[in-house]
């Protein structure tokens, strides 16, 4: 097969044809990370990790500060972080979500005066940086473009509300809960539409639903409250929308499909994912990406065990194409420079077709 | 159904209001407080544990399990007070140093109280030193150290060895758990057992008190 270029390499994935070879991306990488591998630039650190994919980043605020470090340029103060993937800052969101030291730590959302108060304004000029964008798509033609935030609607009401207190409205009081998704769900979906007219080639949509082994409410209620909602934000997408979320997500995936989800990403190993049977049950409806673990073999020197976790998901993923290779959560600090730029240049050197 | 058995299912459905019904009917009763707690309460907990580790209930559905079963003690708490307790055991709970979340270890709390555990709750980011000083203070059967982010596992390694070299160990033995933490971590860092949820944390928690007997 002739040579594809990335954008037409990451088209192929999606719409289930048989690229040139697996295409690789990555959700998030820690400015701990691109400090350590890219000097502090994101775009050397790009290159040198050799992605298909490039993000357009939607900027989120903590109290008029600029957040969403990973995923965004934008260094978290030194002091106000403790090691997370996810530098911040102190104090409470735009969104309602409490930060302390850049860990999340609860949520105020408690009233209909709260739910006005952190659905914030889509501001969508202010978030995306258009003259920005455009320049960065136009420079680098052959890249795909993806729309990447961290702000899907289930993940955020639980967040803005906090965990503890998430369950007991959710018992209690279900129809709040299901009021603050809908207005969460509506402001994804116009910034999603937004990052459509800038040139985004897919939506990579972070919502955090699933724990270790488990998911944070049962499979039934999932498929009942957010089937819609994520049609809703397909459907005025209009591009692919990948869904990330930590976690045991497997019993979720039927919901996944029935929502017009592209495909899904994280599929966590450590969290009870088996790549190889989510790929024979859904490898025909989902593109799958990710799986590479990123908690133990891209937190070591051996490059060899970096080379087997490669091969491992290759050998579940790739037959048939819908597979793009990516780590299990996130480039975090954490991680091991060489193993992540062995992992994607290993990705490269064995995932032709 | 007798009133401990409605106080059950009001404990295992997470119904508050009914469950300081069926507490205060039992009293009414003369049930002895201690039967309450345990026939009415622990037991639910357990249950409620059990159905959580099997994924057949979620996390909304424990937590408020957890909130009728405590708003019960509150009721029963001045009856009991300066009775011969006969708790399960003692545990030193605490998140490790640079981690700041807490509601899995929260939760494990919760459960620990249910199911008539004594629990010394710590907090999060809490230094090797915190839990050597509150174990040699409090001498619990168990101390949880609780983990979500993956750059802080060097730290729950650390600390298990402070503890075992520091001899409390030998007395006290060490459980871990949290998002990151695996079988096989918690085998290499030489913890005493590993749960991999809240709900089975009380089961490996009374698995390993009973060896720590034998």
């Amino acid at each position: 097969m002739s040579k594809m270029t990335s954008k037409e390499r990451v088209l192929a994935t999606l719409q289930g044809k048989i690229p040139d070879r697996v295409p690789i991306l990555t959700f998030a990488i820690d400015p701990k990370f691109i400090k350590k591998l890219g000097g502090g630039s994101l775009q050397k650190t790009l290159e040198v990790l050799g992605l298909d994919v490039y993000p357009i980043y939607c900027q989120n605020w903590c109290q008029g500060v600029p957040m969403s470090a990973a995923l965004s340029t934008e260094l978290a103060p030194e002091m106000q972080t403790s090691g997370g993937t996810f530098g911040g800052w102190d104090g409470i969101d735009e969104f309602g979500r409490i930060w302390r030291r850049g860990s999340y730590v609860g949520g105020v959302v408690r009233t209909d005066e709260d739910i006005e108060r952190y659905v914030p304004d889509v501001k969508l000029e202010e978030r995306m940086d258009p003259v920005r964008t455009r320049s960065i798509i136009n420079k680098h033609q052959n890249k795909a473009f993806c729309l990447t935030t961290h702000t899907g609607p289930f993940g955020l009401t639980m967040e803005s509300i906090g965990l503890e207190e998430f369950s007991y409205i959710y018992v209690d009081n279900r129809t709040f809960i299901e009021k603050l998704l809908w207005e969460r769900t509506k402001w994804f979906a116009e910034i999603a539409v937004y990052g459509t007219e800038l040139g985004a080639d897919f939506i990579l949509m972070g919502d955090d639903v699933a724990f270790k082994g488990r998911t944070f409410i049962s499979p039934n209620d999932f498929e009942e409250l957010m089937v819609a909602c994520y049609q809703h934000i397909v459907t005025r997408a209009g591009i692919p929308v990948i869904w990330h979320s930590d976690g045991y997500i497997t019993p979720l995936l039927n919901a996944a499909v029935k929502s017009g989800i592209a495909g899904v990403h994280s599929l966590e190993p450590t969290a009870g994912v088996d790549l190889g049977e989510v790929k024979k049950d859904y490898g025909d409806r989902l593109v799958l990406v990710g799986n590479v673990d990123c908690g133990r073999a891209l937190c070591q020197g051996d490059l060899e065990k970096v080379r087997q976790e490669v091969l491992r998901c290759m050998g579940q993923a790739k037959e048939g194409g819908r597979y793009i290779l990516s780590d299990s959560n996130s480039i975090h600090a954490g991680c091991h420079p060489e193993a992540v730029v062995e992992m994607f240049r290993y990705a490269r050197e064995i995932g032709g077709y | 159904m007798s009133t401990l058995e409605q106080l059950y299912q009001s404990v295992l459905r997470g119904k508050t209001l009914e469950t300081k019904e069926y507490i205060q009917r039992a009293l009414e009763e003369n049930i002895l407080p201690q039967e309450i707690i345990s026939k009415g309460m622990n037991s639910a907990m357990e249950e409620v544990g059990l159905l959580f580790s099997r994924n057949e209930i979620f996390l909304p559905e424990m937590m408020v399990a957890a909130r009728a079963m405590k708003a019960g003690m509150e009721i029963l708490e001045p009856y009991i007070v300066g009775e011969c307790s006969d708790r399960e055991g003692k545990i030193v709970l605490g998140t490790i140093k640079d981690d700041l979340h807490d509601v899995g270890k929260n939760l494990v709390a919760m459960m620990f109280k249910g199911t008539g555990f004594e629990v010394v709750d710590l907090g999060v980011d809490v230094p090797k030193e915190k839990f050597l000083e509150s174990i040699q203070q409090e001498s619990p059967e168990l101390v949880g150290i609780s983990a979500l982010l993956t750059t802080v596992l060097p730290n729950v390694v650390e600390a298990i060895d402070f503890l075992r070299r520091s001899g409390v160990s030998e007395r006290c033995k060490i459980l871990v758990g949290g998002a990151p933490v695996t079988p096989e971590f918690a085998r290499d860092a030489k913890a005493d057992g590993y749960a991999p949820d809240a709900g089975s944390a009380i089961q490996i928690a009374k698995r390993v008190i009973e060896e720590r007997v034998e």
